[in-house]
């Protein structure tokens, strides 16, 4: 019982004198804890989520929207094959239109669907609804809610290259294929009476069926996929184009936002976690290494050495398990955020409920990780011996050099002090060294993220897509393809405009996209990263992720198979694009026709000067040729809008990254101000009698790790300038960007490793302050 | 060889110009509502050069005076003269640097500053007041040299030092910007009796140099090197006694230096005994 009194002494002397550490411990594991949990949140309960929408909306596995004219084709294929098990297809109307979306406009295929004749499969709820007095209503994918930022009763205009439809907003809707941001349909409510109305305006939209198919194998999805958009493919002469999409597809394009949170989270929370571990590391050395003489006493009474093991390691990981429970509690207020940001893009409402299964695993993993690394720090006293502790051990500042002299150094006399204090705390100094290298790597990762991506959103998008026009247009069937392109290219601001067909096919095995152009020198810029494009009928170039899955390289001969017929191409280039992820091929009109002898072109790419307006060339083109055109698309604003869910993700991530960022040098620098001032608080109370001042002794405290966070931030922003451009593209080449480049302006690694200094120097000053008010009297007693 | 101690006149006797001058100071601390009157209307005159001792029981407010005098610490109320300058009218930073320049101080505790050398301990203090770092660094190695701290000593850190160089060192490093005053809090507390004489020398030295030296001590023999022992208890000086100069042992044969200390020391034993010590 007096072992456990003493032990239990010791724990509350260690406790009361790390008072600082115990707080900075905690708010780090609340950081890490929130942080943690948000990550969890987004990878296991927003795909549970997803999966449970898509049982309740009963979500096909395979969708395909197609002019009525054609669909019969992919309903004929979904038929024959025996792993479908429901097919089911419904005429609705649509048509290519550009839908307000906030401030921004957003272009894409138009499903109109009536509300009070739903299909089987693929359902679409309305969340929200509030008719009454509202004349035209329209119920709109809940994503212009979370996103646009639409409100019942607001007016909606949907414009189309023949006219405006004006709706007023009744209510919102959850479709999972037809209420995705980026999928390239947007399934628009309407009640029975709106959509006879609106079958029987003037000019009405065109008759589209939804072919959905249920299928019970799920390994056959992507065959049955691939058999079903060749077919469609190959019947391109028909209007409009046709979407396939499948549940994967949709699956994974709705997981990519939760998946960028989530490895973001977890990324920092490694760093914040490695920072946490670094105070308990330092704080337990610290701890033993003053209380020497205490543990010796308790080893010569006989005092079991895991006893005292155990009462230097459990308090850090109660600490850490606490603070990291505070964190998970805290983190739900965030979730709103995080839920808001997702729903721009998948258009699903989501909130979870609070997971304590969850908080208590993240809990119990980061206080396992503080109790293991608190343990391995307080191993020494496993081989204490008593006669050495009682002496107090061997002093770390008994060191027999004297590093910079005064005799003999040159500089000023306080900067020498502070040096020469921050050498006889070693520890401390390396641990200060070392957060500040962490937290300015991570700073220069997240600032990289926000000037490559979020700040210049057009570099990084032309990154991404590559060599997409700023305005496309899809011409009707009988439209004069030669005349039309004349009428494009001659309209002021319009730099080229060239045919450049988005089709699928098959190569070597492996479903993908297809671009189709008579040259492809006509783009401005070039995906190919290795070899080059193809030229003639028999070349093809691939996707990196293509050429990878198909298993062939450059020099190798590959088959490409469109509907029933197949060709054999070679392989002379590697394209870097995140189009179909990767998954695509560039083949020359020539080469398209070898498969598609009667192949006729319908989309055209239209590239405009630097000054040009894509929203004015849209309109021009829409006026000189509307009557030839299928659809006209401002492929900018489009993409604007795409991205813009993207955009905002990484602006919360970078903006959240840089200030924790600057919290954790705030509070390391703190607590290791705070940490040698309660240290030698008498040594400065005498320097203060001897006639140092407080301004004199605070730059003193100052210049003690000054240096030392100066050299860390400088170590951490230069590996960052070096590793982080090459980690982004190393990460970005697995999704088929093989070529992406990103830099960091020297002037911005400068501008962090300055901003890091300065947090750094003005805690190191706020903790030091206490130097300026307490006389020498005062703090000579401690 | 030249020293820097000595640098003002040599004092044979004391200048009849107070350097320390207290009025009517009191010190009163207060604790959780408890007020603890330390000091009482307490009137000193400390004249330059003289070497004053200040004995009393334990508690009596020995460390307070000191604290005061030196400016370490405000009285609550009254006045402190130190070299014609009233510190209580001086801002905190002011009374720091009039420290720097005019007061010396030898802690009981010797509180040298683990993170120096020994010479760097010095130096340290030393360069804050002259900035001329060659002539400071002179200064510092001849008076380190004086009290016996070789030049190996003085590379070592103060937590390799025995008790005896580690309280010779602050008082080298008390004296090193020659000040007008030295305050010694209880030097030899910590020390055995061959390291208290050579503290104690090395003072008495200071002292013939013409600098003042106020010291606080519980030992007698300590207190036999002083001018005048002043006897405080309860916060107040309740008596003095005159022992004169001491000879300095470089004039005299050691039978005359015993023969004098021996009359001190009943002078004072009396002393101490009618204060009731």
């Amino acid at each position: 019982m007096v072992t456990v009194g003493a032990i239990g002494l010791l724990v509350r002397r260690y406790l009361r004198k790390g008072r600082a550490q115990l707080i900075v411990v905690g708010l780090l594991a609340a950081f890490a804890g929130a942080m943690l949990n948000l990550a969890a949140l987004c990878a296991f309960r927003y795909p549970q989520m997803i999966d449970e929408q898509a049982a309740r909306l009963r979500t096909p596995e395979l969708q395909v929207l197609a002019a009525s004219a054609v669909a019969t084709r992919a309903v004929d294929v979904l038929r024959a094959e025996s792993a479908v098990t429901t097919v089911e297809s419904t005429q609705r109307l649509g048509e290519y239109a550009t839908l307000p979306l906030g401030d921004a406009t957003v272009d894409s295929l138009v499903v109109y669907l009536d509300l009070d004749n739903p299909s089987y499969l693929g359902q679409t709820t309305v969340l929200e609804r509030d008719d009454a007095g509202v004349t035209d209503p329209v119920y709109l994918p809940y994503l212009f809610k979370s996103n646009g930022g639409y409100a019942v009763g607001d007016d909606f205009t949907i414009t189309t290259p023949r006219g405006t439809r004006t709706f007023h907003v009744a209510g919102f809707t959850t479709n999972l294929y037809l209420g995705f941001l980026t999928m390239g349909a947007i399934g628009i409510g309407l009640p029975s009476e709106g959509y006879a109305a609106l079958a029987d305006s003037p000019q009405p939209p065109y008759p589209t069926s939804i072919v959905q198919a249920r299928i019970g194998d799920k390994a056959a999805i992507n065959a049955i996929s691939a058999r079903v958009a060749e077919q469609l493919s190959a019947a391109n002469d028909t209007m409009p184009p046709t979407w396939t999409w499948d549940w994967e597809m949709l699956r994974t394009a709705a997981l990519t936002g939760p998946g960028i949170y989530a490895v973001s989270l977890v990324g920092f929370t490694l760093v914040v976690v490695l920072v946490v571990l670094m105070v308990v590391w330092f704080w337990i050395r610290g701890t033993i290494a003053n209380d020497l003489r205490a543990l010796g006493v308790l080893a010569t009474v006989g005092t079991p050495a895991r006893q005292v093991l155990a009462a230097f390691a459990l308090p850090p990981a109660i600490v850490v398990a606490i603070g990291a429970l505070a964190g998970v509690a805290v983190s739900y207020a965030a979730v709103p955020v995080v839920a808001t940001s997702l729903a721009g893009q998948t258009g699903l409402p989501w909130s979870p409920g609070v997971d304590v299964v969850s908080g208590l695993v993240i809990a119990a993993l980061l206080a396992l990780c503080a109790l293991a690394l608190a343990g391995l720090a307080a191993l020494r006293v496993l081989r204490l011996r008593p006669v050495e502790a009682l002496a107090g051990g061997h002093r770390s500042r008994s060191f027999r050099r004297t590093l910079l002299p005064l005799a003999g150094t040159r500089g000023n006399l306080h900067l020498l002090l502070g040096i020469k204090q921050g050498l006889a705390h070693r520890a401390q100094s390396v641990m200060v060294l070392g957060v500040l290298v962490v937290v300015s790597f991570a700073a220069m990762a997240s600032a990289s993220l926000f000037t490559n991506a979020v700040s210049d959103r057009h570099g990084f998008m032309q990154l991404l897509v590559g060599d997409l026009g700023e305005v496309a247009a899809v011409a009707t069937q009988d439209a004069d393809r030669g005349d039309l392109l004349e009428r494009i290219d001659a309209i002021p601001g319009v730099q080229r405009a060239v045919y450049k067909d988005y089709l699928q096919g098959t190569v070597g095995g492996v479903r993908g996209g297809l671009v189709i152009m008579d040259d492809f020198a006509a783009q401005r810029y070039s995906s190919v990263f290795e070899g080059r494009e193809p030229k003639h009928p028999n070349e093809i170039a691939l996707g990196a992720p293509l050429a990878d899955q198909a298993g062939v390289g450059l020099g190798d001969h590959v088959e490409l198979s469109v509907g029933p017929r197949s060709q054999d191409y070679l392989v002379v280039g590697k394209i870097a694009t995140v189009q179909y992820a990767g998954m695509r091929a560039n083949v020359t009109t020539g080469g398209y026709q070898r498969l598609v002898p009667d192949h006729a072109h319908h989309d055209i790419d239209i590239q405009l000067a630097d000054d040009a307006s894509p929203a004015a060339v849209a309109n021009q083109v829409s006026t000189v040729a509307g009557d030839r055109l299928f659809s006209v698309t401002n492929q900018r604003q489009s993409l604007d809008s795409q991205f813009a869910v993207y955009l905002q993700m990484m602006r919360i991530l970078a903006w959240g990254i840089l200030t924790v960022t600057v919290l954790v040098t705030g509070l390391v620098v703190g607590l290791m101000v705070s940490t040698l001032l309660a240290a030698e608080r008498s040594s400065f109370g005498v320097r203060k009698a001897l006639g140092f001042t407080g301004s004199q002794l605070l730059r003193q405290l100052v210049a003690s790790y000054l240096p030392l966070a100066v050299a860390g931030a400088v170590v951490g922003c230069v590996i960052g300038w070096f590793l982080v451009p090459r980690l982004l593209g190393v990460s970005l080449t697995s999704i088929g960007l093989a070529n992406a480049s990103f830099t960091i302006a020297p002037a911005l690694a400068v501008g962090i490793a300055l901003v890091l200094i300065a947090v750094a120097g003005l805690t190191a000053a706020l903790g030091a302050s206490p130097l300026l008010r307490r006389e020498a009297l005062d703090l000579m007693a401690g | 060889m030249t020293s820097t101690v000595n640098r003002r006149q040599p004092a044979t006797a004391t200048t009849s110009d107070p350097v320390i001058l207290a009025s009517n100071v009191s010190k009163t601390f207060a604790h959780e509502g408890v007020q603890q009157h330390v000091l009482t209307n307490l009137d000193l005159a400390i004249r330059t050069g003289e070497y004053a001792v200040v004995m009393g029981p334990s508690g009596a407010g020995k460390s307070t005076l000191l604290h005061v005098l030196s400016g370490m610490d405000a009285p609550t109320l009254g006045r402190v003269r130190v070299s014609d300058t009233e510190i209580a009218d001086l801002s905190p930073r002011a009374l720091t640097e009039f420290r720097r320049h005019h007061c010396g101080f030898v802690f009981q505790q010797i509180q040298l500053l683990d993170a120096l050398s020994v010479l760097d301990n010095v130096l340290a203090v030393g360069l804050l007041a002259d900035r001329n770092r060659r002539r400071v660094v002179t200064r510092a190695r001849e008076l380190l040299a004086r009290v016996g701290i070789d030049e190996a000593t003085q590379r070592k850190f103060p937590g390799m030092l025995s008790g005896g160089e580690a309280q010779r060192v602050a008082v080298v490093r008390a004296l090193v910007n020659e000040p007008d005053v030295v305050f010694a809090d209880e030097p030899t507390g910590q020390l055995n009796s061959e390291f208290s004489r050579a503290v104690l020398d090395l003072l008495s030295q200071v002292n013939a140099g013409g600098q003042t030296v106020l010291m606080v001590t519980h030992d007698v023999r300590s207190a036999l090197r002083g001018d005048r022992v002043l006897y405080l208890r309860d916060g107040a000086i309740r008596g003095e006694c005159v022992l004169g100069r001491r000879a300095p042992s470089g004039n005299h044969t050691a039978y005359d230096l015993v023969a004098d200390d021996e009359r001190r020391l009943t002078r004072l034993t009396g002393f101490l005994d009618e204060m009731g010590w």
